[in-house]
């Protein structure tokens, strides 16, 4: 695309849907980058950042944070869908749902309107999707940055690839190979520590087993992902309940197919089924739904 | 490796060069060690400047190279005790006890060993633990695999290419325009056991695994390579109450004598020997080997052994021609020139650990009987175990009583088919023994097959049974030609680049290529 409109400006929008903003930030995180973007691009939509707003675009490229969790939300981004001929969903809630997507097993036991009430003071102003969807479950994407927040080297990557007119290098594989490369000792060997890491792409750069903790799963499922064998080891070499096991999986990235069959397997996230029964005085979720 | 030979790492082999290496010979291995079975340990052989011996009062130096011979003549040390050398000469010994002691990788045979097992189960079974972390690869000393990654401004002015160390458990790995060439972990797992220890062998001239078992160490659910090696690739265990094999004569004149102890018909016109008074090299054949069978005044003919005992065989032979009358006029008490066992039999080791069909037409089944006698005997090492078995009319099938025996086990499954049959004297299936394949599944890649009989039906046989994904080389025939001498000098047997009475008479499908179902050749 932008090969053959080498001296035309690239029109970037960046919107968002149910999501803590952080991963706009990535954005005006770049610093000195954010100068050159200029040469290239024109931001054309950015609600966070400028209030010079084109909230219908057209784009070349949209930026789309945050997962899908209204029914009017549903209905906008199939409109943005539309307007935008590169669509790239950036954050673990766009591309996967969020932390918010573990609401979807208060499904099992009555709904989500145990939630609700649970939660809010006047639970009839609050309209909302039984699930919080990952985008690309409602309309074609083009392309994912993972992670919570997103790294901004890969953002960097696909708006230079982008402009050159090449596809982006993108990482597909484990966290492990950022620990390797960064010479650190394995926290799940060496210490016992429960880790995502083997089946978690990598792009935080190991971030938290450079801190002597597992991996949470921010950046989701990577290829190959095998979360049954890694559970397997979880429970019979590590000694952790099922609970333990399915509150591991059951993080920034729960509603991934890879993760989300673990968490089946192990009795669905702590917590979520004392808190979804309706009448019920116990506490919302111990598994994160705050 | 990378600094020399064909294949050199420039940036490397600079680094290496200008490096002053201090090794230091093992003394306490770990658990997860096994240099020794390797030998690569634990004491350091080569590539070092200087290397140490680690003792309870210091350390005991020897020099590898004119710089380390400089370094230690700097240095000033005195010359160690006898005392010392002693002590030093022991380290190594017990660190290779301690490693006797634990489970450690056999390399006889092994690059031939594990190329010959690229459809095991095994693999499989590795997959579903492996996670394809790459953590094994990353932590393996000789793993040299890099990506050359280009990072670029903006504006593509400023382009920079580095070098990083990649894995071939990555996906993106093998990722060509269209697709993948190992998208499967299986495929992965696969790619790297089988570069350590096989195909190395063949790049390097030695093994890709210094035993340092890291990859085991490091590996966050516990595989471990010397026990998927184990798995997958097995030193082959002897076949329970076999016999081994004794050499047998190279001259075509030297015969033993053996006795008629029995002989019986099986059909109208084919009847079994049972000799006794042998010699004990011609009851240690494999089955599928063959016996020159001579009486005086007679041509010799080749006669496969239809059983193996201890001090006897059994031959079961088809009245063709005169020598085949004479043998079958024999009464107990005759006594028989012979010679052999001869040929190549049946490979019985390649179907360790896979299911097995056996396809017999006609008198093809008796040089088949051993084998099946032997898997029997070690059932354990084998899958599924079928037979399949054809004859022209129910008249003309050999060991009835057998093959109820084995019909009545759990332990072998049995079809058996006629061309034709008079109607109301047979209730079985009629027509050609490969339709009996459609009565259950094979599982092509799980599968060897070994198959008996007339040619047209052998190659029917293995076309029905490669269209079921059994590969060429796991299915073997035993081919017939005129046989004299049975050890290869009288050319009478030549079948293109073979002589089947040496080469063969067994072959893979493989190995016969396209000779097998040319006309006069």
């Amino acid at each position: 695309m932008a090969a053959s409109n080498a001296g035309k400006l690239i029109r970037v929008g960046v919107v968002k849907f149910a999501s803590c903003d952080g991963c706009q930030l990535g954005f005006l995180d770049l610093g000195t980058v954010l100068l050159d973007i200029g040469i290239r691009f024109q931001i054309v939509e950015f609600g966070e950042a400028s209030s010079n707003r084109t909230p219908d675009g057209p784009f070349d490229i949209l930026f789309v944070e945050g997962s899908v969790s209204t029914d009017e939300q549903a209905q906008h981004i199939r409109h943005l869908r539309e307007r935008t001929t590169l669509l790239v969903t950036i954050g673990a809630c766009a591309t996967s749902g969020g932390i918010q997507a573990l609401r979807a097993w208060a499904g099992n036991d009555g709904g989500i309107s145990g939630f609700i009430d649970a939660v809010y003071a006047t639970p009839e102003f609050v309209e909302t999707l039984e699930r919080a969807q990952p985008v690309a479950e409602l309309v074609e994407v083009d392309a994912e940055l993972r992670g919570c927040p997103i790294d901004t080297g890969q953002l960097v990557e696909l708006l230079t690839a982008t402009a050159i007119g090449r596809r982006p290098q993108l990482p597909s594989e484990a966290v492990c190979v950022a620990c390797k490369l960064a010479g650190r000792v394995c926290v799940m060997v060496a210490r016992g520590e429960p880790c995502l890491g083997p089946i978690i792409s990598t792009g935080c750069g190991a971030l938290c087993p450079g801190m002597d903790r597992g991996c949470y799963g921010c950046f989701g499922p990577r290829e190959s992902a095998n979360g049954t064998a890694l559970s397997n080891w979880f429970g019979a070499a590590l000694g952790l309940t099922d609970e333990q096991i399915a509150a591991r999986f059951a993080g920034f990235t729960a509603w991934a197919p890879e993760l989300r069959e673990v968490i089946d397997a192990h009795g669905g996230p702590p917590g979520m089924r004392a808190a979804a029964a309706p009448g019920s005085d116990a506490p919302v979720s111990e598994g994160g739904v705050s | 490796m990378l600094s020399g030979g064909p294949y050199i790492d420039e940036d490397y082999a600079d680094r290496r060069g200008k490096a002053f290496i201090v090794a230091v010979d093992c003394a306490k291995p770990s658990g997860t060690c096994f240099c020794a079975s390797m030998g690569t340990g634990p004491e350091v052989s080569s590539g070092f400047d200087v290397a140490l011996v680690e003792l309870d009062d210091g350390y005991v130096a020897r020099a590898g190279s004119d710089a380390g011979h400089q370094l230690l003549e700097r240095l000033g040390l005195g010359a160690a005790t006898s005392v010392q050398m002693h002590a030093a000469a022991g380290v190594g010994v017990e660190a290779r006890a301690t490693m006797s002691q634990q489970l450690g990788v056999t390399r006889e045979g092994l690059r031939d060993r594990l190329m010959a097992q690229l459809e095991n189960s095994g693999w499989d079974e590795v997959a579903e633990r492996c996670l394809a972390c790459t953590n094994c690869t990353m932590a393996c000393p000789t793993c040299f695999c890099t990506d050359v990654k280009q990072t670029s401004d903006l504006l593509g002015t400023e382009t920079v290419s580095e070098r990083q160390w990649a894995s071939c458990f990555t996906l993106d790995f093998a990722r060509v325009a269209h697709g993948n060439f190992r998208p499967g972990v299986r495929d992965r797992y696969r790619q790297w056991l089988t570069h350590k220890f096989s195909t190395w062998v063949d790049q390097f001239g030695s093994y890709g695994c210094v035993g340092c078992g890291r990859c085991i160490t490091w590996c966050p659910v516990g595989i471990d390579v010397r026990q998927a090696l184990a798995r997958i690739a097995p030193v082959k265990p002897p076949l329970e109450g076999t016999l081994q094999p004794v050499p047998v004569s190279a001259n075509p004149g030297r015969y033993s004598i053996g006795t008629v102890a029995e002989l019986w018909a099986e059909t109208k016109n084919v009847y079994t020997l049972r000799l006794k008074d042998l010699p004990e090299a011609v009851c240690c054949g494999t089955p599928g080997q063959f016996l020159m069978l001579d009486l005086p005044g007679f041509s010799a003919v080749p006669i496969s052994v239809s059983r193996y005992r201890e001090g006897e065989i059994f031959l079961t032979i088809r009245t063709e021609g005169p020598t085949t009358r004479a043998l079958a006029s024999l009464r107990p008490g005759s006594q028989i020139g012979l010679r052999g066992p001869v040929g190549r039999g049946w490979p019985i080791e390649e179907a360790f650990g896979r299911d097995v069909v056996i396809v017999a037409g006609g008198i093809g089944l008796p040089p088949l009987r051993p084998l099946i006698d032997n898997i029997l005997r070690s059932r354990g090492h084998f899958g599924r175990v079928r037979l399949y078995y054809g004859a022209r009319t129910p008249k003309d099938l050999l060991y009835t009583d057998e093959l109820k025996t084995w019909a009545a086990r759990d332990d072998i499954s049995v079809g058996v088919t006629v061309d034709r049959a008079q109607v109301g004297t047979w209730s079985g299936a009629v027509g050609v023994v490969t339709h009996l394949f459609d009565r259950e599944p094979i599982d092509g890649s799980h599968t060897t097959a070994y198959i008996c009989g007339p040619e047209k039906m052998m190659s029917a046989t293995a076309n029905a049974l490669a269209g079921r994904g059994i590969l060429p080389e796991h299915i073997f025939l035993s081919m017939e030609r005129h046989m004299q001498c049975g050890i290869g000098l009288c050319g009478h047997c030549q079948m293109g680049k073979h002589f089947v009475c040496k080469d063969g008479p067994v072959f893979s499908r493989r190995e016969l290529g396209e000779s097998l179902d040319v006309e006069g050749l």
